[in-house]
């Protein structure tokens, strides 16, 4: 992993950080979870709708849905730069692992058994395929949906 | 790769790299036609919606090369006069790598397409082998024509940098010893089924610079034989003159139109791509951009195409795209 994506996986983990989510793992109301998520559309639903959410305790829950609704924002931010850092799924890929690595003690890996094929699904659905491709514009924008709405399924209040 | 051949000086005295076939370019275009393509780039270009794609821009195709295959030139120095197997390499693998970033799906499966896996020494020495097309040229000599060469591309097609143990050869490197296994003996059944596999399924002759600037723009890689010279220098905005006679096969990897560069050199500039590797110094920088070209080329003046040979491919049968095993969270939640 390089230099750069290295850096944007510390700017997950200061983003998912800044709202509050690595020490304070409180059972939080919608309104004051600091998560700004809204629902998702139908279609980001469907890539989402086998996530095992009844499996997962709720802290943890609202633990992903923070991870995930801050990949989202700085897949949104990383599109708006003149040089990309995450231009192929490749690189999606390595700095998902990465965040998540950095964002998850190594004990608790795998304490949702099937939630990391699921969430692997949910990505493989959004792309179309699991091909290993450019992201373009459009593509990034359905990763984006796809953080999102992992965000909200995982929400104490997703559906 | 230790080599006495110093390509300015042989070039500059008289060697003859590339050389206008009539016969060659008759064969060229009747094989293009028999698969099924069009060797008029001026109808290409209007039936395929070229027609003036690049008019105004700043086309940037290498920049394409750049992300597939990042360092991969401005490639080795050539060793002997093989410049026309450099030029279609390189043009053929922007093509390649234009339809790759450009996420086109291949012609014929009807899905987008990857990239081999290759080492950093096999990138850094530019990932499509010019050997294997070399091989084919059926004499021991240097030179080649343009004609040939494609003609080579589109039906016998090409090898890549790496090992090949079942074929007994390691192209990796560029390197004299590979140049010389095949010239007059014709290379095996076994590599010409490898190469077959990936080739250059059309070429098309183009004429004059507004069809180099279309195709360049639309990500079609445009290869040139002339008896151009150039100077070794860049100026401030990474362009150099045309002096002296080469008989020299060199690629054209990018377009200014921009009325701005227009407007300061008198006329829209090309960029050309020796395979001297790092022959020429001075500024890199794309006029009013923070884009670099890369080290070995050069920007000059548009009508220099209108001294050149042109042909330009499409539609490489490239690689499949290999599938990612997981898409992050698999064993890392």
């Amino acid at each position: 992993m390089n230099a750069r994506l290295r850096i944007a996986i510390v700017a997950v983990l200061l983003v998912f950080a800044w709202r509050g989510k690595i020490d304070s793992l409180k059972w939080l109301t919608p309104s004051q979870d600091g998560v700004s998520i809204q629902r998702p559309d139908d279609e980001a639903m469907k890539w989402t709708a086998d996530l095992p959410v009844n499996d997962i305790a709720p802290a943890d829950r609202q633990y992903y849905s923070a991870f995930y609704d801050a990949l989202g924002s700085i897949i949104r931010n990383d599109g708006t730069r003149p040089n990309r850092l995450i231009d192929t799924s490749e690189k999606f890929a390595k700095f998902h692992a990465g965040s998540l690595d950095l964002a998850i003690d190594q004990k608790n890996v795998g304490k949702v058994p099937g939630l990391g094929d699921k969430i692997d699904a949910a990505f493989i659905a959004a792309s179309g395929d699991a091909d290993a491709k450019p992201v373009d514009s459009a593509l990034a924008d359905r990763y984006i949906r796809c953080c999102k709405a992992l965000a909200w399924r995982l929400a104490i209040h997703g559906e | 790769m230790a080599s006495n051949f110093d390509p300015k000086t042989a070039y500059s005295t008289g060697l003859v790299g590339c050389r206008f076939d009539p016969r060659a370019h008759e064969i060229l275009c009747d094989s293009i036609m028999r698969a099924g393509g069009d060797p008029d780039g001026g109808r290409v270009a209007y039936e395929w919606g070229l027609a003036e794609a690049g008019k105004g821009k700043l086309s940037t195709p290498w920049l394409s090369v750049e992300r597939v295959f990042p360092g991969c030139w401005p490639g080795p120095a050539q060793v002997i006069g093989d410049c026309v197997a450099h030029g279609t390499a390189n043009a053929v693998l922007l093509s390649m790598c234009c339809e790759v970033t450009g996420g086109l799906p291949d012609e014929e499966t009807g899905r987008p397409e990857g990239i081999p896996e290759l080492s950093p020494t096999a990138i850094e020495n530019v990932p499509i082998s010019c050997e294997s097309l070399w091989w084919w040229r059926g004499y021991d000599g240097d030179g080649w024509s343009c004609a040939d060469a494609a003609q080579v591309a589109t039906t016998r097609g090409f090898l890549v940098r790496k090992p090949y143990p079942d074929l007994k050869i390691d192209l990796t490197k560029y390197s004299d010893s590979n140049l010389r296994l095949y010239g007059s003996k014709q290379p095996n059944s076994f590599i010409a089924a490898e190469a077959f596999l990936h080739k250059a399924r059309t070429a098309t002759v183009l004429n004059g610079r507004e069809q180099v600037r279309d195709f360049l723009a639309a990500g079609y890689g445009v290869n040139t034989c002339s008896a151009l010279g150039f100077e070794d220098v860049r100026n401030e905005d990474g362009y150099s003159r045309q002096i002296g006679t080469w008989q020299h096969s060199q690629p054209l990897i990018g377009y200014d139109d921009r009325p701005e560069t227009i407007s300061k050199y008198g006329q829209a500039l090309v960029l050309w791509l020796n395979s001297w590797n790092r022959w020429n110094t001075g500024p890199r920088t794309v006029r009013g951009t923070d884009l670099l070209i890369p080290e070995g080329a050069y920007w000059s003046l548009a009508s220099t195409i209108d001294r050149c040979r042109l042909i330009a491919f499409s539609s490489i049968a490239g690689w499949p795209r290999p599938k990612l095993h997981t898409y992050g969270a698999r064993g890392h939640i």
